[in-house]
């Protein structure tokens, strides 16, 4: 590389380019190469930059504020779902809990496995369910 | 039109500099406005060039602004966050590549061309052509470098190239780019 290259970059950027540096880049391919390439991506620029039609800042602004305003409402109601979820299970666990003992009438299990009967099943309905109810609302997002 | 905004980007004056220092949490509106005039359209000509297509940069660039504000991080200065919004907005043009996974093939804005001389805009063709025919970690850096005027750090931070690699591989694209533009 060529030790004029930082020389030429800062006159193509003020746009003088004069003589001397033309007549030095003639015998230097590596700053010939540099003005063809930094001139023309430095005009393109300029030229890109004057005809852009952008969106203004305020439409932009707009828009992100209410898509962020979107985005923090659909994940505030998404764990509330969850949480939703949640308690119906537990709720559920201890209904088939309190219930299921009767009904079923297994009154030689419970003896056998004593007073921890209640929270057994309880934990077993919310294991079985507590998968598959987070499964179908995660899935519905 | 602000034209300062036309100049290459290298540092902002001093004053503005401090006024942004150690900026934290998410920008509110006035701040975001202003960033967002001063910055639009380098990042939309940059990701018209990267991309080679206008419509697709003027999206991305509205992604990248709306990314940029959810992430409300802290910057130390003006130019770190001009950086991370180039940097947002490179890692949304490769995504955009690799989902299009076609040519470009549109390396002029269609309303650009009825406005100028026909050689320029002709050059200008010859250019994004050019341009096209590079890799897109090579359109990336060169870009950078000489378009936006980065720093080789600031170049490494954007495309997430190591600082050491980005001389030659500066090098290696302008070669090949001068090779294009020459044929």
């Amino acid at each position: 590389m060529c030790e004029r290259e930082g020389e030429v970059i800062d006159a193509l950027r003020k746009g003088l380019v004069n003589e001397e540096l033309r007549a030095h880049a003639a015998s230097c391919a590596g700053c010939a190469d540099l003005i063809d390439v930094a001139g023309a991506l430095l005009e393109d620029r300029t030229t890109l930059m004057r005809a852009a039609k952008l969106p203004g800042s305020g439409l932009v602004w707009w828009r992100a504020a209410m898509r962020d305003r979107r985005e923090t409402a659909r994940r505030a109601l998404r764990a509330a779902r969850i949480i939703q979820a949640v308690l119906v299970m537990i709720a559920a666990g201890v209904g088939i809990a309190l219930i299921g003992p009767k009904t079923i009438n297994v009154a030689a299990i419970v003896d056998a496995i004593g007073g921890f009967a209640v929270p057994i099943v309880a934990v077993l309905a919310l294991l079985i369910l507590a998968p598959v109810t987070v499964y179908f609302v995660v899935t519905e997002e | 039109m602000d034209l300062t905004a036309l100049m290459p980007e290298t540092t902002l004056p001093v004053e503005l500099e401090s006024q942004t220092r150690a900026t934290t949490a998410r920008m509110d509106e006035e701040s975001f406005r202003a960033f967002y005039d001063r910055t639009a359209r380098p990042v939309w000509a940059y990701l018209t060039r990267i991309t080679g297509d206008a419509q697709l940069a003027e999206e991305l660039l509205q992604e990248a602004f709306y990314r940029f504000y959810r992430a409300g991080a802290a910057y130390e200065s003006e130019s770190h966050r001009r950086n991370s919004l180039f940097q947002i907005a490179t890692n949304l043009a490769r995504d955009s590549g690799r989902r299009r996974r076609r040519g470009i093939d549109v390396p002029l804005p269609e309303d650009l061309a009825g406005h100028d001389p026909a050689d320029r805009a002709a050059s200008r063709m010859d250019l994004g052509r050019a341009i096209a025919r590079l890799r897109p970690l090579q359109r990336e850096i060169l870009w950078l470098a000489y378009a936006q005027g980065s720093s080789h750090e600031e170049i490494a931070r954007i495309t997430g190239v190591s600082r050491k690699s980005i001389k030659s591989l500066l090098f290696r694209a302008r070669r090949k780019l001068a090779e294009f533009l020459h044929v």
